[in-house]
């Protein structure tokens, strides 16, 4: 009785704190302490449940009161939108994406095109899905700061997600060459990962963790992306100790709190798992974490509970709308996994893959259409994803249901063990269905 | 008018509150990026290989040594556990020495550190007290090798040599002996890398504020009371590598004295993607990441826009900045913002071109600190002026020609010695000996922290023991 309170709590809050943060942002700085009142937790837990620390907040508010005092001043602007930026990584509230936008856009004004302002909308588009844009903006930035590698990275990630992986691997390359860091590391890991070498992926985000030297959220951040490849790689406890590790460093780390779920999840611990998402919707409404604990509900048979946190995760994608960060790709996966109206999720994930041609584009339109039973129709598409050779247990696996969707059973078998063999924790929902099929 | 004025002004501080910023990382500016599932940070700070501080001078207890010092990580919290502070295995940290005026690299010293975490369970530094930086109580241990590079070769001085601990407290460190974390090379020769007290000392919350000076106050655009100057690095910690050798070792022979050139740098390893043969490698080419020889230049000089490409640039090329020496916006700046002072030259400023990027030449063409006429960005030193008995803090500029810029001391006043050198207030020493410009109260000016807040020591590494955790917490 008890938990179900807490999960309705949960799910209210969530609006209600996205919702203020709309309004007027009062609400949204005092969400740090919401999180410790949901439920006690022993105090071995406090590292993994208390409130999440924040490093954005009192800058924002020091950067808020420079531009107050001087409103025209360009680089206190840049610094804010950026500042805004962080706290958006930092309590996953969507509303400090307007914030941040109207402060840069002001800094460019102000700071006839101030190179660092152009970088920040670039860095804004790219948060918002508008890689368009950002590849714009990108450009821009490229133009202003000649020589600099921060430039390279909205370019490159933005390419990546037009689905240009030649001209992407190229920027990244010359980022990389122009100034080895975390932030260059960390994208030829994604790139390697991309192309399917993934322990060359985690020795590259290792030097990315090492180049972090301890500030807390880079740190934490590393850490959880050598979780997610250690976990891929099926080295669970590998896994575990990044995640413990960014939650030490930075208690109450968002994505943290979701990978940990992941990792309990992967370790067959259902209950653990549910508990630990539940503690991250709960401090941080991410679509991601409703998801995750919703298929953890589902998995462990509690039906209305899993319904509950679906009809949350509408909400909150409706909210990032408001923002203007654009979730087509995301909502269309999400609907075709729930069957929410196929056809309807088919056009979406048309229109998703227009603004974002990229492998994961493809694929959410070729698993649309084969939700939607339009097996042969798919099939091409979910072949495009592959292109790269990535190893990734998820494309593997909407390969394969298209296959059996074709009514070819020993192609879906065949595909879904590769899925299982790159990844055997895939996805909390389909790996079960897979593993079932191919042991069955 | 006026307001126009001030605007410029302001905007000009701001240009240099940025690269103040940039050195305090008082903002962090995080972006975030990519699809959903892929938010990787845009811009990130690098601590472990941002060189803050570059030293060389002639050893105050050993005049047939030189000493060269080069700090990294900025603004360490003393109580910045459980993790600290520590230098990175995966960073190249060099020291860097040209002897022949061509600035290229003749001797370099390579520092390279390795960690070794005891028991990996556990997220504690120390599990009980620390007597010295091999102890079992120890948990997170490093080391480091020097590595020495000339034309002829590389030969390595020391391997595994112990890198001091963090000093965290009087229970974990019932005594801190800097002496276990110095390395004897034989011959004379030391090395030393570990937590130090930060030597540097500037009062930055005013100079933030629109390259405010407490003590002249009232003579700013803006006028505030006079105040006493306040060190804003004052009770936090870096990280220092440093040797001791004998001249001769740094020199061409066999000169028994020169000028040499130093400057210290940080490199990362460059990775690709994909490698030749399809397949992803970890090694490839070192990028250097950092660079420093005069202090204050990649803050003061080198604009916002051109601070990555000078960091990762030789100093053999400085001649593509020479604009921004000759005509600094710190002069500029410091005729909008002290109106009352006698207006500085805002270009053509050989006399900074000669300080910091040749060297200077007295009257006769004898070199002081003069090496040629390639540009470079070296702290230059002259090694056959002694050690003095009682070092002025401002150095040359007070005729204590073994003081900055003729190589640097820890005690050295930069930020007040460049000062009244961009204002034009050289004093009458170099006014008399070279004919630089003299205004007054020009050459009085200064931001009013004139020393460290902790005593230097006497012998090598010669910076202060480091902040104790326990007695300075809450830094950030």
């Amino acid at each position: 009785m008890r938990r179900r309170t807490i999960l309705l709590v949960g799910g209210a809050t969530a609006v209600a704190l996205a919702l203020g943060g709309l309004v007027g942002g009062v609400l949204a700085e005092s969400r740090g302490s919401t999180p410790g009142t949901a439920a006690p937790v022993a105090l071995a837990d406090r590292a993994l449940t208390g409130a999440a620390a924040s490093i954005g907040a009192s800058a924002t508010r020091t950067l808020e009161l420079r531009v107050r005092a001087e409103p025209h001043d360009a680089q206190a602007l840049t610094e804010l939108g950026f500042a805004y930026q962080l706290r958006w990584r930092e309590t996953a509230d969507a509303s400090y994406l307007p914030r941040s936008e109207a402060a840069l856009r002001r800094a460019v004004r102000y700071g006839t095109d101030d190179a660092n302002a152009v970088l920040g909308l670039g860095s804004l588009a790219l948060i918002r899905h508008e890689f368009r844009g950002a590849l714009t903006y990108g450009r821009r930035a490229q133009g202003l700061l000649p020589g600099s590698s921060r430039p390279y990275g909205v370019v490159g990630d933005a390419l990546v997600e037009l689905g240009r992986y030649d001209e992407a691997f190229a920027a990244f390359d010359r980022m990389i060459s122009l100034r080895p860091s975390l932030a260059s590391y960390a994208r030829v890991a994604y790139a390697r990962e991309l192309v399917g070498d993934r322990t060359g992926a985690v020795a590259a985000m290792r030097l990315a963790l090492e180049s972090a030297s301890g500030q807390p959220e880079p740190t934490a951040w590393a850490h959880v992306e050598l979780a997610k490849l250690e976990l891929a790689l099926g080295h669970g406890h590998a896994a575990r100790r990044h995640t413990i590790a960014a939650l030490r460093v930075l208690p109450g780390y968002p994505s943290a709190r979701v990978e940990l779920a992941q990792v309990e999840a992967a370790a067959g611990k259902l209950p653990a798992a549910i508990r630990a998402a539940r503690l991250a919707t709960e401090a941080t409404p991410t679509a991601q974490a409703v998801t995750l604990l919703g298929d953890l509900l589902e998995r462990a048979g509690r039906r209305g509970e899993a319904r509950r946190q679906r009809e949350t995760v509408a909400v909150i994608d409706r909210l990032l709308a408001a923002s203007g960060v654009r979730v087509d790709l995301e909502s269309a996966v999400y609907r075709a996994d729930n069957l929410i109206r196929p056809s309807e999720t088919v056009a979406l994930a048309r229109r998703a893959r227009a603004d974002r041609p990229s492998i994961y584009g493809d694929d959410a339109v070729g698993w649309a259409l084969a939700r939607a039973g339009r097996c042969d129709e798919a099939l091409p598409w979910l072949a495009r994803a592959l292109r790269l050779g990535t190893q990734d247990g998820l494309l593997l696996f909407h390969r394969g249901y298209a296959e059996g969707c074709a009514g070819r059973r020993a192609g879906m078998v065949s595909w879904y063990a590769r899925a299982l063999e790159v990844n055997p924790a895939f996805s909390v929902r389909w790996a079960p269905v897979a593993r079932a099929l191919v042991h069955g | 008018m006026k307001r126009g004025v001030l605007l410029v002004g302001l905007g000009a501080a701001v240009a240099l509150a940025v690269v103040l910023a940039a050195l305090v990382g008082a903002v962090r500016p995080q972006g975030a990026a990519a699809s959903s599932h892929r938010e990787a940070p845009l811009i990130a700070d690098d601590p472990a290989a941002d060189n803050t501080d570059v030293y060389a001078f002639v050893s105050p207890d050993n005049k047939d040594t030189v000493t060269i010092i080069a700090n990294y990580i900025p603004f360490e919290d003393p109580a910045g556990g459980p993790n600290y502070y520590r230098f990175d295995p995966s960073v190249r940290y060099e020291l860097h020495v040209d002897n022949n005026g061509d600035a290229r690299d003749d001797v370099t010293y390579q520092f390279r550190f390795k960690t070794s975490v005891g028991n990996p369970n556990t997220f504690l530094y120390n599990t009980g007290p620390v007597s010295s930086p091999g102890d079992a109580n120890l948990n997170v241990k490093q080391t480091y090798s020097v590595t020495r590079t000339t034309p002829s070769g590389s030969s390595v001085l020391v391997s595994s040599a112990p890198v001091l601990p963090a000093n965290i407290g009087p229970r974990s460190n019932p005594s801190y002996v800097t002496a276990q974390g110095v390395a004897d090379l034989g011959g004379g020769r030391k090395a030393f890398a570990g937590p130090r007290d930060d030597p540097f000392f500037v009062d930055l919350g005013s100079i933030f504020d629109l390259a405010g000076l407490r003590p002249f106050n009232p003579a700013h655009l803006i006028p505030l009371p006079e105040a006493a100057g306040e060190d804003g690095v004052k009770n936090y910690n870096t990280h220092t590598i440093a040797i001791q050798v004998p001249k001769t070792d740094l020199l061409a022979a066999p000169a028994a004295d020169g000028i040499i050139g130093v400057y210290a740098s940080a490199s990362r390893q460059k990775i690709r993607i994909l490698s030749g043969n399809g397949s992803s490698s970890s090694e490839g080419p070192w990028v250097q990441v950092s660079r420093l020889g005069n202090p204050l230049v990649n803050e003061v000089v080198i604009p916002v826009g051109k601070k990555g490409y000078w960091n990762a640039s030789s100093p053999r090329n400085d001649s593509q900045f020479l604009s921004y020496y000759r005509s600094p916006e710190l002069a500029s700046l410091v005729n909008l913002l002290y109106p009352v002072l006698p207006d500085t030259a805002t270009d053509a400023r050989d006399d900074l071109v000669a300080v910091l990027l040749t060297g200077v030449k007295l009257p006769d063409g004898t070199p002081f600190t003069f090496t040629g006429d390639r540009k470079a960005d070296l702290l230059r030193l002259n090694t056959a002026v002694p050690p003095t008995a009682s070092p002025n803090r401002l150095g040359v500029l007070a005729g204590d020609l073994q003081g900055f810029p003729n190589g640097r001391r820890l005690g050295d006043d930069v930020t007040d010695i460049e000062l009244r050198a961009v204002a034009c207030g050289y004093g009458s020493v170099l006014q008399g000996l070279l004919g630089l410009c003299n205004f007054t109260p020009n050459n009085l000016v200064g931001d009013g922290v004139d020393a460290n807040e902790t005593t230097f020591a006497a012998t090598f590494p010669y910076v202060a023991a480091p902040n104790r955790g326990y007695e300075h917490t809450g830094h950030e």
